[in-house]
């Protein structure tokens, strides 16, 4: 009975997907590397982490979903407590690395499962009148917060950007307000607010655009904020009808007046700390060269320009595997872990895109037949939140790749190179997969 | 989980709107990164495909061996020589602190330096891509010391290189020109042509005339490489041979330009001699003169002697006085007008008029040279035999000067001749107009000065060698030129032969010339030039003249003598000459006639120049060896 109905619920689409992927994954990890000596045995790794990562898959299966929900508390306190570890050891390429006997392991990619998990957790135990409060909503960004406040301090600020769609997307589902959720978007846009007009203003404006100028004079800051203030304040009161006799139309209005000023001027004011402190030198030139790369083609600029032609000298069916004339001559840097897609497109081109695209949305289509079918609240947010982090992660990474969006070190799930992050991956697949075959089970 | 119980949560329709709007945001996302894709993938694959192979080429040029340039008689006047250069390519000297030591002090102790010098090259030029210069133009001694110990020399390179090389020094300096690195206003103009900035380019004479003969074609090959630029194969198909260039053979004949040489030796001045038949220049000197050579290698010594031709402004060795100076002819000009009053029968031959050594004109009084003599009653041969001025003043005023400078520029005087080495100047003729263009009114006084080759005529040796071919040829003159051919240089075929072209045809009764050579032959017979060509048995045809610039203590006086013969030979084998020596202040025709004599002598008895001197009794001077 019990194996009948695991061979029935087991997705097999998902399973073989995911398997296909990590096996072209080698494969070009195999390529990437034929020309560098010191690095061409990562595909013998990758393919010990890969077994790993599947037997943690399996064994996923077999614990029951009820049981995994319950772990999540635990699961979450781990993490944390392993990313504060983390901070205790020493910079590995300008980010702190738990290191123990060579083996590297990065808690921040288990951080992002824990953190899907307690969300869920938290967002499942409330009952839709709870869902609609802010306070809910404020306590589960704060979830999300201390593992971002963390990632920060190692810092790695591609993986903190992972949580952003996670929280964003869990909250959605689980009925927080849509205007809450709209108001966190545009106070994330408003944060960048300054490094990009800075951006702007030094690539296209040669630093000398008199608006930003304003901006960024702080003189003009204290006349912009105080500005915004008295009005917001006015607002307020006029809102809370401590000024009287205003009807209700102007009422709503100057609700969303508060909604609004209130976004730009604190994620505008943050947005100064963030230029200033946050953002490291290099972040910023990324940031340049996403709105041009030929602002610094050989320097700067090299990553991106280089990506791109290689994905564009791939062409329709590609130079073949271990024939990619770029790929095979050190023109692209990275090429087995952030850069492993630019390798596939110029080795097998567009059809090879596709492929893994059509993989990619086999797995989603897959999952999203999973979250219809989940048997409870805490199932259906787990799968979503896991899934946006997969399409995050897709997104971020061949975005970057085909210079739509600027460069973070975030790799592609299954193909690159990296042995937390394809045992995270595996995770991932193991749990979609868990909750697929329990979904009639009622606990 | 009291909620989740009861109900699936796809079961809530809340649930199942908020799920469309996710999914809608996946499938947003994956129809972005797919066009995308699609964009760059199919596209603009064939504008990358592109790129990637311009990324992965690596041009390497050959440049072209240049041609040589030889004289009529076959010797190589520019000659190409093989110089080595020593590299270091830092990259590839020896990691081991004592070999890399044993190899440098080596190397500096062939090469005569410090072993510290060639330390404080590598550390200056670290950041240099590639191999670092260390000695140019080494001895070929020490390339064989160098090349001998090659191998135990990790590190150490010697390239070839080809640079120009003058054998024959000063010799044609002016003609043949140098060439040097392209500025950039030459490059501006020529890098259609396929030039770079680190080429070398004529920069006077025959070598930028013709420099685009010379040069040949540039070669290259071209290499795949990787991104750290290590080459990974050649690309045979696109491979370019290099082309040497042609060479070129002018119609100088060495023995004539260095006997000419030999002749002027150290006064100012220039000497040209032309075959009036066709317009081949066989020899041509001025001097002060420069050596090429020095423009050709870049280094200390060569540089300071560079300065001191530039600074020196007063000789001005880089003028060549044959094209680029402008004189006064002086007499020589008087037979323009002899042709004019002969052509036109505007006066008698027989017609004498009277010098008294002066001629008054209003309160104006214009001196003959014979002043305080006088010539007496002179007809027009015996005024240009003895180049009696007031007889042309008397002859000026009728004649007037719209035809003087009529019959001027029919000679080809005002105007560049186009002969084949460049910064010709044009000189000048004055007439009515051009007077009036500078606002100025025209007086008789200008016309007297006019006739006798003064005043604002200007004109170059060259023109005057042109005005005696006319009168040669009886009426024609071809375009003076260097070139006589352009030959490939690998099977020493002619590519082009150059033939006489007609400069000047006046159109006018033969007899004419006919008449004016009999009176320039009394000229070197009984007139100014008797003593020049005492004893000379070949009948040579010429004019004295006598010009002069400033006023006066500041004057100074040229003297001139314009001449061709010997007239009783066929016209191919005549020549023209014309000597011009500067400031032979006030010593009346002491160098310029004489020099043309045994310049005469030289060429039709083969004799060298000690020996025509001895022929003449011509002193030789102590600077003349």
């Amino acid at each position: 009975m019990k194996i009948q109905k695991f061979i029935s619920n087991f997705d097999y689409i998902i399973f073989i997907s995911a398997i296909l992927l990590t096996i072209i994954g080698i494969l070009f990890i195999y390529s990437a590397n034929l020309s560098r000596s010191d690095l061409n045995r990562e595909f013998i790794k990758q393919i010990i982490f890969a077994v790993i990562g599947l037997i943690i898959l399996i064994t996923l299966l077999f614990i029951p979903t009820k049981n995994i929900a319950d772990f999540s508390l635990t699961f979450y306190i781990i993490c944390i407590f392993g990313l504060i570890i983390t901070l205790f050891f020493p910079y590995i390429k300008g980010q702190r690395r738990l290191n123990i006997f060579g083996a590297s392991f990065q808690f921040s990619e288990f951080m992002k499962i824990a953190t899907i998990f307690l969300l869920s957790l938290y967002y499942s135990k409330k009952n839709k009148e709870e869902m609609r409060n802010i306070l809910t909503y404020i306590v589960g960004l704060l979830i999300v917060l201390i593992p971002v406040g963390l990632i920060l301090l190692q810092p790695d600020l591609g993986t903190m950007l992972v949580f952003i769609p996670i929280v964003l997307v869990i909250s959605f589902m689980a009925g927080v307000k849509k205007r809450y959720i709209v108001y966190t978007i545009l106070f994330i846009f408003s944060i960048t607010i300054i490094p990009v007009a800075t951006s702007i203003n030094h690539l296209f404006f040669n630093d000398e655009n008199e608006f930003i100028y304003l901006l960024l004079n702080p003189k003009y800051i204290i006349i912009v904020f105080s500005t915004l203030i008295v009005t917001i304040i006015i607002a307020i009161l006029a809102y809370f009808n401590v000024i009287k006799g205003i009807n209700d139309k102007f009422r709503l209005f100057f609700y969303w007046y508060i909604f609004f000023m209130s976004i730009f001027i604190i994620g505008g004011a943050l947005s100064y700390p963030v230029d200033r402190y946050i953002l490291k030198g290099y972040q910023k030139d990324r940031l340049l060269i996403f709105f041009n790369p030929e602002f610094d083609p050989k320097g700067k600029g090299f990553h991106i320009i280089q990506s791109k032609n290689t994905i564009g000298n791939g062409g329709l069916f590609g130079k073949g595997w271990t024939k990619g004339e770029l790929t095979q001559n050190y023109f692209l840097p990275e090429q087995a872990t952030d850069f492993i897609y630019p390798v596939i497109a110029e080795e097998k081109g567009y059809v090879g895109s596709l492929i893994i695209l059509i993989l990619y949305g086999l797995i989603f289509f897959r999952g999203f037949r999973i979250v219809i079918n989940a048997r409870d609240n805490w199932s259906a947010y787990v799968i979503i939140g896991l899934m946006s982090m997969l399409l995050f992660h897709i997104f971020e990474n061949m975005g970057m790749c085909l210079g739509i969006m600027p460069i973070t070190g975030i790799p592609l799930p299954f193909l690159s190179y990296g042995g937390s992050f394809l045992m995270s991956c595996f995770t991932t697949i193991g749990i979609i997969l868990n909750i697929g075959i329990n979904k009639y089970q009622y606990s | 989980m009291s909620d989740s119980i009861s109900s699936k949560p796809g079961k809530n329709r809340e649930f199942q709107k908020r799920l469309i709007a996710v999914i809608a945001v996946f499938i947003f996302s994956f129809i972005v990164l797919l066009s995308v894709a699609s964009f760059i993938q199919l596209f603009r694959n064939p504008e990358f495909t592109n790129r990637t192979k311009i990324n992965r080429e690596k041009i390497v040029r050959i440049p072209p061996i240049r041609g040589k340039i030889f004289s009529s008689d076959g010797n190589i006047l520019a000659d190409n020589k093989t110089i080595f250069n020593v590299y270091i390519n830092p990259k590839e000297l020896s990691a081991n602190f004592q070999d890399r030591q044993k190899s440098l002090f080596y190397l500096a102790n062939v090469l005569n330096y410090n072993y510290s010098d060639i330390e404080k090259i590598l550390s200056s030029k670290a950041k240099q891509k590639g191999d670092v210069l260390i000695s140019e133009n080494i001895s070929f001694s020490n390339y064989i010391k160098i090349k001998e110990n090659i191998e135990k020399l990790q590190g150490v390179i010697i390239k070839e290189d080809s640079v120009r090389h003058y054998p024959f020094k000063n010799t044609l300096s002016h003609a043949l020109g140098y060439i040097g690195p392209i500025d950039s206003n030459e490059y501006a103009v020529k890098k259609q042509l396929g030039y770079i900035q680190l080429d070398v380019i004529g920069k006077n004479g025959i070598e930028k005339e013709y420099e685009s003969e010379l040069r040949g074609k540039e070669g290259r090959k071209v290499f795949i490489v990787d991104a750290r630029m290590v080459i990974q194969e050649e690309d045979y198909s696109k491979e370019i041979t290099a082309q040497s260039g042609s060479e070129v053979v002018l119609t100088i004949d060495l023995f004539l330009q260095k006997t000419i040489e030999e002749t002027l030796a150290d006064r100012t001045g220039t000497i040209l001699v032309m075959k009036p038949h066709n317009g081949e220049i066989l020899a041509m000197t001025s001097y002060p003169n420069f050596d090429p050579n020095i423009y050709v290698m870049e280094n200390e010594e060569n540089y300071e002697k560079k300065r001191m031709i530039e600074l020196d402004t007063k000789d001005t060795p880089l003028i060549n006085r044959n094209i680029q100076t402008l004189y006064p002819p002086a007499s020589v000009f008087k037979i323009v007008t002899v042709t004019a009053i002969l052509n036109e029968n505007l006066i008698s031959p027989y017609k004498q008029f009277y010098c008294g050594g002066f001629y008054q004109l209003n309160n104006q009084i214009f001196g003959c040279w014979i002043r305080p003599g006088a010539h007496g009653f002179q007809n027009l041969e015996d005024a240009l035999a003895n180049s009696c001025d007031v007889y042309f003043y008397n002859a000026a005023l009728i004649v007037g000067i719209d035809r003087i400078s009529k019959y001027a520029v029919d000679y080809g005087f005002g105007q560049p001749l186009g002969v084949d080495i460049p910064y010709e100047k044009s000189g000048l003729i004055p007439s009515v107009k051009w007077k009036k263009e500078q606002n100025q009114n025209w007086h008789h006084g200008d016309t007297l000065n006019s006739v006798i080759g003064q005043g604002d005529v200007k004109v170059t040796p060259l023109q005057l060698a042109n005005l005696l071919s006319v009168v040669c040829n009886k009426g024609k003159s071809y375009k003076p030129r260097f070139i006589k051919e352009i030959r490939s240089s690998t099977d020493g075929s002619t590519i082009k032969k150059y033939d006489r072209e007609l400069l000047t045809d006046m159109k006018i009764n033969q007899n004419v010339f006919y008449e004016v050579e009999k009176y320039l032959r009394s000229v070197v017979t009984v007139g100014t030039g008797k003593w020049a060509f005492w004893g000379n048995d070949l009948k040579f045809v010429g004019k004295t003249g006598t010009a002069e610039i400033g006023m006066s203590n500041k004057k100074m006086t040229h003297s001139l003598f314009a001449g061709y013969g010997p007239i009783d030979y066929p016209p191919e084998e005549r020549i023209v000459v014309v000597t011009l020596v500067e400031n032979d202040n006030n010593e009346y025709l002491k160098y310029s006639a004489r020099l043309s004599n045994l310049v005469f002598n030289s060429w039709y008895k083969k004799e060298s120049f000690k020996e025509s001197a001895k022929r003449f009794g011509f002193p030789i001077l102590d600077s003349y060896k």
